[in-house]
């Protein structure tokens, strides 16, 4: 009786009510941890991604973006002369201390980008402004910042003055969304005045950031910059990207804590869910046991049991995954953001679909085994 | 005498829990046989085997040895995949608690033992409201079981465990939950069904006001039949005055004569 699965759950509405809130719980609490992890590991490598390079030439050995070894300028014009780059970029990151108007010390990532003409800086550092554009970067001592850091920063709008390493610095703009995975905020500058900030000097740089021209095979252009730039790695923007996301996820141990705290997320998740699932099933135990009695083949009951975990889990996973889409869309106000990619959430229901399925199996090992003391005793 | 149809054939049966010296015999050597028409009461001191055996029948429980036959069949070669077509077509149940689904009216708890039948929509409802006249509560078709009291819940469970047209009917305890008049007309329902139909009815029960409904009375003590005494028209006519005497104890003692066949 295709009804008897849904006439189960919807008549005891106290108890439909108890399963719910632990399957939206477990949703929640799964969706929250997982795409803070995902948060944390886009933030790490974020600027590398929407950094619009094809290759990236850094120091042999450097791998996160925070700590590149500086190289000489010769290797730009070198790698200009490759065969197949359309262009190369330079970037310079560091980290350096801001003093806010207030005198208070701040550390920041400080980029120094190249800014021509007006049309953005290594192609697409930094995104998404706000308020000024890349171009004003050209002005004196001026400098970007991600109006998340505002408050970090001491800056609540266009033109006030900080100092960066000692150094005027000017507020020009501001992005949204350009988050870091340490504590210190992305300040965006020229190259040249990043090199004037720390006295590095003008012959130097920290990446080559290179595009690849159209039609030409991306594998053949790293391989020849490789050969003639001496101790350098040449990296895909992917690959600089996984390089950077591991380093700081599990290198340095900050994102373990992260991915452990999702995955007990998970573990919790399945007990919880495991738990209110079999006690649901097992509170109609002696109604399986004498639709048994009555003739009911174990497969009209797994059919019956089945479509409980299902429906329940359909219901609690929409239910959790609109509260999580809540509360991530309230996360992207903050330095902190939670993702939820696509694959996240189809995964998600499969996961609370087979934890459903299976927390139902569990207790019908119970049912098939039918007990004459269950269904006969009043 | 009239001759008769056995429906349950019950021969050495025994049933064992556990192994070796810890072994509890539940059952020991049961012979019993239960005759198409008849309604037989099932009686003993808790603990004798009476719910063993009637799941012993009911096959809901697999005898250690011995042969049980439900209408001819051998049930006790039978694969498990085999018995809930047994059970579907040959047994009905009715429990001392009624065992009703609450989560379905009156009418869907009769149309669940139809829809096993794979007998569904118009065919399922002019069924179920067949029964429910025939139990008085067509009326309470809508109801939920919860609305209900205990007679009523006790007619609707015989009128689910009658929708498969079973030729045997198990009963344990069926009038334990329920005061005296509706206890009465609990089983002069079953008397009347099992008669009308030749339907073969177990009843277990440690109620003796009962026993003035019994064609035959069978005793269970230790895991053995302790005795059997045949009230009527069937066989083994051995204590029917014994058997009145207890029955005495429920007033409004049922019209035997109209029971004969």
């Amino acid at each position: 009786m295709a009804s008897l699965a849904w006439r189960n759950l919807f008549h005891d509405r106290v108890r439909l009510v108890v399963t719910l809130v632990g399957i939206v719980f477990s949703v929640v609490l799964t969706a929250i941890q997982f795409g803070l992890f995902l948060g944390f590991v886009r933030a790490t490598a974020d600027i590398i991604h929407r950094s619009g390079a094809d290759l990236w030439v850094i120091t042999k050995g450097v791998v996160n973006l925070e700590n590149g070894i500086p190289f000489s300028e010769r290797k730009y014009f070198m790698a200009q002369g490759v065969a197949g780059v359309a262009d190369v970029r330079r970037l310079t990151v560091n980290f350096a201390t801001w003093k806010k108007p207030n005198g208070a010390d701040e550390s920041i990532l400080l980029l120094g980008v190249e800014v021509d003409g007006g049309l953005g800086g290594p192609w697409d550092l930094p995104w998404d402004l706000v308020e000024g554009e890349v171009a004003d970067l050209l002005q004196p001592d001026a400098v970007i910042i991600d109006e998340l850091y505002k408050e970090k920063l001491g800056v609540v709008k266009l033109g006030q003055v900080a100092e960066i390493m000692g150094q005027r610095a000017r507020v020009v703009g501001f992005t949204r969304g350009i988050r870091t995975f340490t504590t210190s905020p992305a300040v965006f500058t020229k190259v040249d005045r990043a090199r004037r900030y720390f006295g590095m000097p003008d012959d130097q740089t920290v990446y080559l950031l290179v595009r690849v021209a159209e039609g030409v095979d991306r594998e053949v252009v790293r391989r020849e910059i490789a050969a003639r730039l001496s101790y350098v790695d040449v990296l895909t923007t992917a690959e600089f990207g996984r390089k950077q996301a591991f380093y700081w996820m599990f290198e340095t141990g900050a994102g373990v804590s992260v991915l452990l705290a999702a995955l007990l997320g998970l573990v919790v998740g399945v007990v919880v869910v495991a738990q209110t699932i079999y006690a649901s099933t097992m509170d109609h135990l002696r109604e399986y046991g004498t639709l048994k009695a009555m003739g009911a083949t174990n497969g009209y009951l797994y059919g019956v049991i089945i479509r409980q975990a299902v429906i329940s889990a359909v219901i609690g996973y929409s239910i959790g995954i609109s509260i999580s889409l809540v509360v991530a869309a309230s996360s992207q106000k903050t330095t902190t953001a939670i993702f939820l990619p696509g694959w996240l959430l189809g995964a998600l229901f499969v996961v609370t679909l087979v934890m459903c399925i299976a927390a139902s199996m569990v207790s019908i090992n119970k049912v098939t085994r039918l007990d004459p003391a269950m269904i006969f005793k009043g | 005498m009239i001759k008769v149809t056995v429906a349950i054939d019950v021969r050495g049966v025994t049933k064992t829990y556990g192994a070796g010296d810890a072994a509890v015999y539940a059952l020991k050597g049961v012979d019993l046989e239960v005759r198409a028409g008849e309604m037989l009461f099932l009686m003993g001191p808790s603990g004798s085997g009476k719910t063993t055996l009637l799941s012993i029948m009911g096959c809901i429980l697999r005898p250690s040895s011995g042969l049980v036959r439900i209408a001819g069949e051998d049930v006790t070669r039978m694969s498990e995949r085999q018995m809930p077509r047994v059970r579907l077509e040959r047994i009905g149940f009715i429990f001392q608690g009624f065992n009703l689904f609450p989560a379905l009216t009156v009418r869907e708890n009769i149309e669940l033992t139809l829809d096993l039948k794979g007998i569904r929509g118009r065919e399922a409802r002019h069924r179920s409201g067949d029964l429910l006249e025939r139990v008085g509560l067509l009326d309470k078709a809508g109801q939920w079981p919860a609305n209900l009291s205990g007679g009523q819940k006790q007619r609707v469970a015989i009128a689910r465990a009658l929708a498969g047209e079973p030729g045997i009917v198990l009963a344990d305890e069926p009038t334990a939950a329920l005061d005296g008049t509706t206890g009465r007309a609990i089983l002069d329902l079953l008397r009347e069904l099992a008669h009308e139909k030749g339907r073969a009815i177990v009843i277990v029960t440690h109620d003796n006001r009962a026993l003035a409904y019994a064609d035959r009375l069978v005793t269970i003590e230790d895991g053995h039949i302790s005795g059997g005494h045949g009230v009527r028209g069937v066989e083994n006519e051995e204590d029917v005055a014994g058997i009145g005497r207890i029955g005495s104890d429920w007033s409004g003692n049922p019209d035997h004569s109209s029971s004969s066949q």
